[in-house]
């Protein structure tokens, strides 16, 4: 059984390079353009890493995560903070929110996959 | 020292070997950093090990050669053809110096003075660069050695709820080299009753010894660092000592726990130190506890180290092999007796006995006939060399093929083979592959090719020595035959013949004698040496295409897996590799046969041949025959027998030189009864029932 990664940003090149990367390397990736359809797709269950865009439309990444946290199904599950530039504010509140680690914009595809192994195992 | 000089010889030579490979290879594929790479590695290999084995003129002149290399690696010239040749001729001087085993003589040291200046003159290096480089080695071949690093890490409580897990960083940790762990509860937790499941309260010690440097290991903690403590102490920068033994005491100053002063005042107690320490609350127990892990950690690592260096390979002198495999071969023999007691005497215990040893014999004999295998391929390499300079000389262009040098062939009939291939390959450079311009003018690339080829084909393995060149003349080679009255002029020969007359003693066609072949001493002892090792020669050609020498070989010249038939009086084995099928072959079969020696099986027609026949065995036929269907090059024969016994692991004995020219017959063995068997030749066999009535094959 594949572990199941959701990716949320507001840009579809971000998800859709992302998600060809990690389905290429044998995940399952569930994709949402916005903290709020990115909750609904949580709230359906079975999600085993979130990979998630800081800045979006209708609910940034911080306050998802949140959200996430507060059920019980993810209370353990880890979080990836997607931001553009080391910007240490971010990742402090993203480790606050309960994110496990972050992603620096641009990465390239092996450190993707490393940083997800680093998290997923 | 005398006895690893050995070793380092035959270390040097396989270096030696690699490196003149990857010259060639570096010919053809100049930017190729890996190979660069590897060729400094050699270098410096030999320059390291020949100085511990008193060779100083080969270190000093190694180390010559190596500061030119690490030019090359720092990409400061460009390879050319002058280059790879003088560093080729470099190679080759260092390969005599070892093999004379003399030590600075004025005149090799003279030409390694020579051969460091032409190289330096390709190179287009200037003296001034001698010294510049050294350096560098040592930096890097410093950063190489391991430390042991001491890790602290105490992550936050929280951690499960970022969704980190520690134990994926432990198992990113432990693939950076040898590690313990050592985990402790935090001390915040006393009571079980307080704990809270969701909040981690474990801490952990790791004990690391890695290549990797400090910030490395921080890498792996990068998501957790801010909210844990991580401290990572460097414990030991060597290697682990052979001899000692780090005491605890400097353990725990150098993890900072207590100070020199305070060891040495607890050492003077004559007391295990650690209670000492506790007691004057120098150090706490968890701290001494930590210390004795770190000890183990350095003892085992020291264990582990010696372990593993004494599993890698180990070289045996060939000749206690041989006598493994004649060991083995005798062992082969009692089994096989004891196996036909145990069955005489139906006797269950001996029976089940019996079976047992005739597994692990099959399991000893596969495992000592395996250790004499070695890919051809290893050979093969050689003859890249041989190509290269022969191909200079003669001022032809020829690349070499090589397809399947991983077949593996036992060691004794790799030697042999030597001779014979550098022979033919010698031959196929010189007759075969004709001059530049004549391969123009024929419409064929420029470039010759010589294709070296290994197979398996049943139970041989046959070796392929093919050139596209002129193809061997019929003709000339006819006529020669007859001025030399090898046969008489009105003789019929089929090509295949007239092609086999080349191997006649002291034939010799090419029109020019060279350096390298047509001194009339040739295909004639390449046959001989052939058929000493049990193989044959085949010769193909075709006018203005190729010339193709196939080699057949027995796989082994030991012990082969046989089927044990009988015909008559008389045992036979075959061998087993070739054998498809059984089928049985009643008196109604043999009454309704009409057209010649054949049978119809599986929708086809099977020619067979009768051992009784071949061998003129007496005796009335069996109501009931077996008929062996055997396929070799996917050619499907039958030989008729009167029972199929089954199958047995034969012992080859060579039949001596009397009984050589037997027909269709490579050798005996001796049966558990104690009685022969002769082992046959099937494509022999059935060759030379062709040929008596010109109607099979």
């Amino acid at each position: 059984m594949s572990n199941t990664i959701l990716v949320v940003d507001d840009s579809s090149s971000i998800r859709q390079s992302v998600g060809f990367v990690l389905e290429e390397n044998g995940y399952t990736v569930k994709t949402a353009a916005d903290g709020a359809q990115g909750y609904d797709v949580l709230k359906s269950g079975g999600i085993d890493l979130v990979i998630t865009d800081v800045n979006m439309p209708n609910m940034n990444g911080i306050e998802m995560v949140k959200l996430m946290k507060s059920l019980d199904e993810y209370k353990f599950t880890p979080v990836l903070i997607l931001t553009t530039e080391s910007q240490q504010s971010i990742i402090d509140e993203g480790k606050k929110a309960g994110a496990a680690g972050w992603m620096v914009k641009p990465f390239t595809n092996d450190k993707l996959l490393a940083t997800v192994k680093k998290v997923l195992g | 020292m005398d006895q690893f000089k050995e070793t380092f010889r035959v270390e040097a030579f396989e270096l030696l070997e690699g490196l003149e490979h990857d010259l060639m290879a570096l010919e053809s594929d100049s930017g190729n950093k890996t190979l660069v790479d590897s060729i400094f590695r050699a270098m410096h290999t030999i320059k390291g090990s020949s100085s511990m084995f008193g060779m100083q003129s080969v270190s000093r002149f190694a180390h010559e050669l190596e500061m030119v290399l690490d030019a090359l690696r720092e990409a400061r010239f460009e390879v050319g053809k002058g280059f790879i040749n003088v560093l080729l001729s470099c190679r080759d001087h260092i390969h005599s110096i070892i093999t004379d085993d003399v030590d600075s003589s004025e005149e090799a040291d003279a030409v390694s003075d020579e051969l460091t200046r032409l190289l330096r003159n390709e190179a287009g290096l200037s003296a001034a660069d001698r010294q510049a480089s050294p350096a560098n080695n040592v930096k890097s071949n410093r950063n190489r050695s391991k430390t042991t690093y001491q890790i602290n890490f105490t992550p936050s409580e929280e951690v499960f709820l970022q969704g980190s897990r520690p134990l994926l960083l432990i198992r990113e940790l432990s693939d950076m080299g040898e590690m313990t762990v050592v985990a402790q509860s935090t001390p915040e937790m006393e009571r079980f009753a307080d704990m809270n499941p969701e909040h981690c309260h474990t801490s952990w010690v790791f004990f690391l010894t890695t290549e990797a440097s400090v910030n490395d290991i921080r890498d792996v903690f990068i998501f957790v660092e801010n909210d844990s403590t991580l401290d990572i102490k460097v414990l030991d920068a060597e290697e682990p000592d052979e001899e000692s033994q780090m005491p605890i005491g400097e353990i725990l100053v150098r993890q900072g726990v207590v100070s020199a002063d305070e060891v040495q005042e607890g050492l003077h107690e004559q007391k295990a130190l650690g209670s000492i320490l506790v007691e004057k609350q120098s150090a706490t127990e968890r701290d001494i506890e930590t210390a004795v892990n770190a000890q183990n950690h350095l003892k085992q690592l020291k264990a582990s180290r010696a372990a593993t260096s004494q599993t890698s390979n180990i070289r045996v002198d060939a000749r206690r092999l041989d006598d493994l495999v004649t060991l083995v071969g005798e062992l082969v023999t009692v089994q096989a007796r004891l196996s036909q007691i145990a069955v005489d005497a139906s006797d269950e215990g001996v029976l089940d006995v019996s079976e047992e040893l005739e597994r692990l014999v099959i399991d000893i004999r596969e495992n000592a006939m395996s250790i004499r295998m070695l890919p051809i391929g290893t050979t093969f390499s050689r003859y890249k060399r041989l190509i290269r300079d022969l191909s200079t000389e003669l001022n032809k262009d020829v690349t070499l093929l090589t397809i399947g040098g991983e077949t593996e062939i036992d060691k004794t009939v790799i030697d042999k083979l030597s001779d014979p291939m550098v022979h033919l390959i010698r031959n196929a450079l010189d007759h075969g592959i004709e001059d530049p311009e004549v391969r123009r003018s024929k419409g064929k690339p420029i470039q010759g090719t010589i294709t070296l080829t290994a197979e398996h084909v049943g139970a041989s393995v046959h070796v392929i020595i093919e050139d596209d060149g002129g193809g061997l003349n019929k003709d000339a080679i006819r006529e020669k035959a007859v001025a030399r009255g090898l046969i008489s002029e009105s003789a019929v020969l089929s090509d295949e013949e007239i092609y086999q007359l080349i191997m006649h003693p002291g034939f010799s066609t090419a029109t020019t004698v060279t350096s390298v072949s047509g001194r009339g001493v040739g295909m004639d002892v390449v046959q001989k040496q052939i058929t000493d090792l049990g193989g044959t020669v085949h010769i193909e050609s075709e006018p203005d295409l190729y010339t193709r020498i196939v080699l057949e070989l027995p796989l082994t010249l030991a012990i082969i897996e046989g089927m044990l038939v009988e015909a008559g009086e008389e045992k036979f084995i075959l061998p087993l590799s070739t054998v498809e099928s059984c089928v049985e072959f009643t008196h109604e079969d043999r009454e309704r046969k009409t057209n010649g020696r054949v049978i119809r099986y599986r929708d086809s027609l099977l020619p067979y041949v009768r051992i009784r026949d071949t061998y003129d065995i007496p005796g009335d036929l069996p109501e009931i025959e077996q008929i062996v269907v055997l396929n070799i090059k996917n050619q499907q024969f039958g030989i008729t027998v009167d029972t199929v016994v089954g199958s047995h692991q034969t012992v080859i004995k060579n039949l001596g030189q009397i009984y050589n020219q037997a027909q269709g017959v490579t050798g005996a063995t001796i049966l558990g009864d104690g009685s022969i068997a002769l082992i046959l030749d099937p494509m022999k066999l059935i060759q030379q029932s062709g040929q008596d009535d010109g109607s099979y094959l």
